[in-house]
């Protein structure tokens, strides 16, 4: 295997980097991709907040799932491949800090961008409500299909505190929602 | 000369000797002092409102001085107070260490699970370490989980009241055996009690060591309620955690199997 030089190493970075700007109309550049690099570094910091600052805001035991929220909100404003590519790497870093089998997060946030994907194309989630139902139908599937797979694994959880868990889930991330639907589309202006 | 004025001249003078006289003669010092009393009060409090005015700029001035060293003060307070309370959490947790009949290591909590289904930690200690799958992890206080993937420098640990966790446990007082199970939310119940169990509110519940996958006598908690099962004939127990699952920091490794 060929090993690079210093200067093919700093090309090959530069070449990358560069790859990144387009000259604009106006003679200079701007930075493309900028929405999907805003949308990976929110969910980075979305997945990071929920693994330690969100467990000393739990109510009832239960924190509100921003990881989705971002996901959800996200597809809103990008395309379907790009919001398939923030939907893997979301479920990805829910495997690697959980306990279900690896890859089965990656999967079922995928599917439900693609359900949100074909729900945004025939209704219009501009309206609140609409967004709000949305977020709320995603996050009640999710949670039945992990419930799924933890009776498939064997384990049990009393339906009561599921519907707990789900409820309370549900109304925290809706809360949790506004302010990230704020900070998505101010970014991807 | 006018008699008004020799009347007011003659005025001042005896009241220039009784002053003289009562400054010298100690019994009529007191009232003296006591009668201009409330006078220099009024004008104390004139001046210093007039030396508040004359001196205003200087004043505010001083005022920020102050307030942002007092802002600094109270940071390097809080500060101190965590370090306090760190100092004294780490000291339990050398004392119990040890007084352990294991060998343990020390390991700080970096995360948790994002998933609101699940109960489990990110510690900062992994193969390096000497920490591998299915060792047990405890605070000084009582059973925490176990280590159920290690990488080469952070673990994950199974809470006890995840709903995939099984603890083989018995009663302290009667050795009544019995399998605790997590319920998420902080709560872990001890099932397959039978219905004539000797079971009461407050009895200690620790390891038996059945099964190999904890080590035996470590305190899980406390039973806090006492139920019916459901369409089996067994009677479950609520128990109380001893460590507070919600709000871990710092835990310890059983390096032992």
């Amino acid at each position: 295997m060929k090993i690079l030089g210093i200067d093919q190493r700093i090309n090959l970075a530069a070449g990358f980097f560069g790859s990144l700007y387009r000259k604009s109309a106006l003679g200079n550049y701007r930075l493309q991709y900028r929405r999907q690099i805003y949308a990976f570094l929110i969910l980075f910091i979305a997945g990071l907040t929920q693994a330690t600052l969100l467990n000393y805001f739990r109510i009832f035991s239960v924190k509100p799932d921003i990881i989705l929220a971002v996901l959800i909100i996200s597809s809103l404003f990008l395309n379907l491949g790009w919001s398939v590519s923030l939907a893997f790497f979301g479920g990805i870093f829910c495997d690697l800090m959980g306990n279900l089998p690896y890859g089965f997060n990656a999967i079922l946030f995928i599917l439900s961008i693609i359900l949100v994907k074909r729900i945004s194309s025939k209704l219009s989630v501009e309206n609140i409500f609409i967004r709000n139902a949305v977020i709320c139908l995603i996050i009640v599937l999710n949670n039945l299909a992990v419930r799924f797979i933890l009776l498939a694994l064997g384990s049990s959880l009393a339906f009561g505190i599921f519907l707990r868990f789900t409820v309370i889930q549900s109304i925290l991330t809706l809360l949790a929602a506004l302010p990230i639907y704020r900070l998505l589309a101010h970014s991807f202006k | 000369m006018p008699s008004r004025k020799k009347k007011l001249i003659l005025a001042f003078l005896a009241a220039a000797v009784i002053i003289l006289a009562a400054s010298v003669i100690p019994f009529l010092r007191k009232p003296l002092i006591d009668s201009l009393g409330w006078p220099l009060d009024f004008f104390s409090k004139i001046s210093g409102h007039a030396q508040g005015i004359i001196l205003y700029r200087q004043n505010q001035i001083q005022n920020q001085q102050l307030t942002k060293e007092l802002s600094l003060i109270n940071r390097q307070l809080h500060e101190s107070e965590e370090l306090y309370l760190e100092n004294i959490r780490l000291r339990k947790l050398l004392d119990f260490k040890e007084k352990s009949a294991y060998p343990l290591t020390p390991a700080n909590v970096v995360g948790y699970d994002p998933s609101n289904l699940s109960s489990i930690i990110i510690i900062d200690k992994g193969k390096k370490q000497g920490v591998k799958p299915g060792l047990a992890v405890i605070v000084n206080e009582g059973l925490v989980g176990r280590i159920i993937d290690a990488g080469d420098l952070t673990s994950k640990v199974l809470l006890i009241d995840d709903i995939n966790s099984g603890v083989a446990a018995f009663i302290q007082r009667n050795r009544q055996k019995g399998l605790i199970s997590g319920s998420l939310g902080g709560r872990i119940i001890l099932h397959y009690l039978p219905p004539e169990a000797d079971i009461e509110v407050g009895d200690l519940v620790i390891t038996s060591g059945l099964g190999g996958l904890y080590p035996k006598g470590i305190l899980i908690g406390r039973v806090a309620k006492i139920q019916e099962g459901g369409s089996h004939p067994e009677i479950l127990a609520v128990v109380a955690p001893s460590a507070n699952l919600t709000k871990l920091e710092e835990v310890l490794v059983v390096l032992s199997e």
